[in-house]
């Protein structure tokens, strides 16, 4: 029997989410590149990874928006870094993403999920 | 530690970016790579390994560059996590999107978004959408065309300075009231609180002016001076065009029909025109405004040029010298009204007391309405009304369509809705969709108008083109994009329904209530539609047949015959035989002429009266006068005996066509036979076919035909002055056009004062005389033609509409073993239904229709029923073809297809 092939449906999740993800880790605080993709690789347990080279690139789209604000933080005995947190506009921008994401999940959950006779 | 700075560096140089962003992605790239390679050293990764995978993360590709591209130029762009708005797709294609709800995309962004959905959705169902393209193209395109032809007749203002203000003034005046002072023109103009100013025209005799190139006639009407002021258009001229006593040169100003008759000729200020009788006129303005030609000819016919006089009284009235008998003179009278004067209130005032106690009465008409006159007006309502018509059928069938459509996405809008989509997501995107489709159908609905208006320009008679030829005018398109509107508001009722009561009863919830209802609705709404495609039908069918009869009609002569009208200064007497002996021999010496004759038979315009006696008893017949060889040349059969000769001068001898023939010798041979006219006895030496001439509505006459030289003008006589007119005919190969100059040049050559008018051949005069016809029963033909298309794409969609609604059932059946037949009989039997009780009720109003189109039908005989029965019968083949269509594709649903459909 032929495999079924689902990077394709992994590829579009992502793309759907990728922004949804970011905007969602830098809520709580301010957050560097390195830092965001660990999170994400660490909280989807291995299933979502970011690279390097498309993370920083939607990084820097963000804030070409609006949505995040980047700024370069320097500590002692360290290089410094440039941490991303959320503007007033991104915090709406999320906020209205959650909804539709979580109306989206529930919605293909009523179809996919199992009926009982 | 790697120099990851000059990896990124090398990767970064394409991107041509500021040093110092340079800098800073290097530098935040640096750091994210040392993390990364610090993190695999820690994980137990050699060195090597670790700079390898750290790289390769890097270089993915080439995403980095491409999207750091894209970025750093502002371009938004789908691909990989940089998907940016991209990354809202899928949430967008379940009506869903974020952003749209929170509006914090650009408005036009997500209209236009909407739009390429909407296309989308149009593609998807590609049939359904052109059927309702193509129904609301129709619909609106001869609605257009109807409006364009009829516009000028009923909406649009005449082109002068408020054409409301202008009327005319007509004064009654008994000959019995002799004793009647008749007011003047003066005498009106004082009446300022009525008038705000009065001008009189009329027209003169015709003159023949004399030019380099040969005689031309030349119509001249005298107006008074302030004619153009009253009127409200601007006329210019020099100073010298005012009234004068000096009757040998007329000051004119030329109308847009003098310029066209004067072809060639210099027409500037103070060109002078002599005339053949020793007097002339001097150009002194040229008018461009061509609605002056319109308003002459509703009064006077064809005016070239424009005199000033000065008349006196309204009517002028001249009686005989025992004054038993007057002659009468009427100006025609314009007059602007102050504001607010109305028609009744100058009646009132102009009301004349005559002496014997009576009082003459004024009639006040406005200008426009005597322009258009009493008959157009009802037509042009008709025909308003009839493309009206069409628009609210094609709106009822694009309505039907779309409801159609309602029902197959009826799941499709319920399953947005259960996934979140709210109804105004769901209402913009029908919306959207539905002003697509009127945005095509307008667009295409201009393009059926335009090509509709440049056929009906080629064969529309004089008469309904008065004021100019149809053409596709920016009121036109602004009345199509009105008529899309109409038919998109038609269209939103269904869009409500489909909110409502098309999801419920699909999905089976209250069903049986809206269905039962629906069912009738749809049933009585088919059965009207299939009764009017089947009276449109029997109309177009009927129309066509008449079209076509007028087409073949055997007229009698050979179309190809060029005919060439001419008139003589009536002076011209004994010199007749030789100036058309002359110019039969010079139209013979033309290359490419084969044979020449003439006849004073005016062919395709009627025919001349006149009667001859034959035993005793008159009998009324044409006498035709014409040169030897007319028959042949004309292309006329022979049946018996021979053609005229020379040797038949002096009324020896006569032809006489087959109903005179049949009239006068009933039974009998008409060869040898003799009839009487005046004091002569000729013998019938030859019998011929008839011949349409009048019109082809009209059964040929009994006729002589008697030799050209035997005429009155041959004899010298010409008792009432009139015009001479000979009419030569000519067979020639190639178009008329191509000897007109020769042919001119050959005539003029004869007698300088001949007036030549351009040649023609029978076929186009006889096909002039029949226009009106052609043209009303092509326009009514094409009308009833699309009418049907329209109902029948109507029917289609109930048949369309059924099977949507009934699918799960269908499937149902098939599953429990029901067999393809009965599907079809399921699915057809609404629409059968409706096309034969409809079809049935057409059939009886057709017989209704064809007593009304007897005057215009040419050919057939009323109560003939083989065209209307053969029409009939093919419209309820391709009505119950429009309800099998759609009906073969739900037979070959697969029952588990048609139920995940459900």
């Amino acid at each position: 029997m032929k495999a079924i092939d689902l990077r394709g449906f992994d590829r579009e999740l992502k793309k759907g989410s990728a922004e949804l993800l970011i905007l969602s880790l830098i809520e709580p605080r301010p957050r560097h590149g390195y830092e965001i993709s660990k999170l994400i690789d660490k909280r989807s347990e291995g299933s979502v990874r970011f690279r390097v080279a498309s993370l920083y690139p939607l990084l820097y789209r963000l804030e070409k928006r609006g949505w995040i604000k980047g700024r370069w933080v320097e500590k002692a005995g360290q290089r410094r870094r440039r941490f991303y947190e959320l503007t007033a506009r991104g915090r709406l921008v999320l906020a209205a993403q959650r909804r539709g994401w979580k109306s989206f999940v529930k919605a293909i959950n009523r179809i996919t999920e199992i009926e009982h006779a | 530690m790697p120099d990851w700075k000059a990896e990124i560096e090398k990767r970064l140089l394409d991107l041509k970016l500021e040093p110092v962003r340079e800098a800073e992605i290097a530098e935040e790239l640096c750091q994210h790579l040392e993390d990364r390679y610090r993190e695999l050293l820690a994980g137990g990764t050699g060195e090597a390994d670790a700079q390898r995978i750290a790289l390769e993360e890097l270089c993915e590709g080439n995403t980095l560059v491409d999207d750091l591209r894209c970025v750093e130029r502002g371009v938004e762009r789908e691909r990989g996590v940089a998907a940016g708005s991209g990354g809202n797709r899928i949430l967008l294609d379940y009506g869903l999107a974020p952003a749209a709800r929170t509006g914090l995309r650009i408005p036009l962004g997500k209209w236009l978004s909407d739009v390429r959905f909407a296309w989308r959705s149009l593609s998807l169902r590609r049939g359904s959408s052109l059927a309702t393209v193509l129904v609301f193209a129709l619909g609106v395109g001869l609605a257009s065309a109807m409006f364009a032809l009829t516009d000028p007749y009923i909406l649009r203002p005449l082109p002068f300075e408020d054409p409301g203000r202008l009327v005319v003034v007509d004064l009654k005046v008994k000959s019995e009231d002799r004793d009647a002072r008749i007011p003047t023109i003066e005498d009106w103009r004082a009446r300022t609180n009525l008038f705000k100013g009065v001008a009189a025209f009329r027209s003169q005799p015709s003159m023949r002016l004399r030019l380099p190139d040969g005689a031309v006639n030349f119509s001249v009407a005298s107006v008074t001076e302030d004619f153009f002021d009253v009127l409200g258009t601007p006329a210019p001229h020099s100073g010298a065009w005012r009234a004068t006593t000096d009757a040998s040169v007329l000051p004119v100003i030329l109308t847009p029909a003098g310029q066209r008759a004067l072809a060639g000729q210099p027409k500037a200020n103070g060109v002078l025109l002599p005339d053949t009788g020793g007097t002339g006129l001097r150009v002194e303005g040229i008018l461009q405004e061509k609605m002056v030609d319109t308003v002459f000819a509703a009064f006077a016919g064809s005016i070239h040029g424009v005199t000033p006089y000065r008349p006196s009284a309204v009517i002028e009235r001249w009686w005989s010298a025992d004054g038993s008998s007057s002659s009468t003179q009427r100006h025609n009278v314009l007059a602007r009204l102050h504001p607010g004067v109305s028609l009744k209130d100058v009646e009132r005032a102009l009301e004349l007391p005559l002496p014997s106690g009576r009082r003459a009465a004024v009639s006040v008409e406005r200008l426009s309405d005597r322009l258009v006159g009493k008959k157009l007006r009802p037509l042009a309502y008709g025909a308003l009304g009839a493309g009206i018509l069409i628009l609210l059928v094609c709106a009822g069938n694009v309505a039907n369509l779309f409801i159609a459509r309602s029902a197959y996405r009826a799941r499709e809008f319920a399953t947005r809705e259960a996934l979140g989509a709210n109804r105004a997501d769901i209402g913009r995107l029908w919306l959207i969709e539905l002003a697509l489709t009127a945005a095509l159908g307008v667009i295409g609905g201009v393009a059926i108008a335009g090509v509709a208006l440049a056929c009906a320009a080629q064969v529309i008679p004089a008469e309904y083109a008065r004021f100019g030829a149809p053409a596709l005018t920016w009121r036109v398109v602004l009345f199509a994009a009105l008529s899309g509107a109409v038919v998109v508001v038609a269209g939103i009722i269904p869009a409500a329904l489909v909110g409502r009561v098309v999801p419920r009863a699909l999905m089976g919830h209250g069903a049986s209530a809206a269905g039962s209802r629906l069912k009738f609705l749809r049933l009585t709404f088919g059965a009207i539609q299939a009764s009017l495609a089947m009276v449109l039908a029997v109309g177009s069918a009927m129309l066509v047949q008449s079209y076509l009869n007028l087409q073949q009609q055997d007229t009698g002569y050979d179309a190809d015959t060029v005919v060439v009208r001419t008139s003589y200064p009536a002076p011209q007497g004994p010199m007749l035989d030789d100036i058309v002996q002359s110019s039969v021999h010079r139209l013979r010496a033309i290359p490419g002429v084969q044979a020449a004759s003439a006849t004073t038979h005016a062919v395709g315009e009627g025919e001349s009266g006149g009667a001859v006696m034959v035993d005793g008893n008159d009998i009324s017949a044409s006498l035709t006068y014409v040169m030897p060889g007319f028959f042949d040349v004309a292309g006329m059969s022979l049946r018996q005996g021979r053609p005229l000769e020379d040797r038949d001068r002096g009324w020896r001898a006569v032809v006489v066509n087959q109903s005179f023939a049949r009239t006068a010798w009933p039974g009998a041979s008409a060869l040898g036979q003799a009839l009487t006219r005046d004091r002569h006895h000729p013998e019938v030496v030859g019998v011929v076919d008839d011949v349409f001439d009048a019109s082809l509505a009209m059964a040929p006459k009994p006729t002589v035909y008697i030799l050209q030289t035997d005429s009155f003008w041959s004899a010298g006589r010409n008792p009432f002055g009139f015009d001479w007119r000979m009419i030569y005919v000519l067979r020639a190969s190639g178009s008329p056009e191509r000897y007109g100059e020769l042919i001119r040049r050959a005539l003029a050559d004869v007698n300088r004062d001949a007036v030549i008018q351009a040649p023609t051949t029978i076929g186009a005069s006889l096909a002039d005389s029949v226009r009106a016809r052609t043209f009303a029963t092509l326009v009514l033909a094409l009308f009833c033609i699309a009418g049907g298309a329209v109902t029948i794409a109507g029917l289609a969609g109930i048949v369309t509409f059924v099977i949507a609604r009934r699918t799960r059932e269908m499937a149902i059946r098939m599953a429990l073993g029901a067999e393809r037949r009965h599907i079809r009989r399921l699915v057809i039997r609404e629409a059968a239904s409706a096309a034969i009780l409809g079809g049935a009720a057409g059939m009886l109003a057709g017989r209704w229709l064809s007593k009304w189109l007897e005057s215009l039908v040419y050919g057939l005989v009323a109560g003939n029923w083989t065209t209307a029965l053969i029409a009939g019968a093919l419209m309820l083949a391709v009505m119950l073809a429009a309800a099998l269509l759609p009906a073969r594709r739900a037979v070959r649903l697969q029952p588990t297809e048609a139920l995940r459909v459900e």
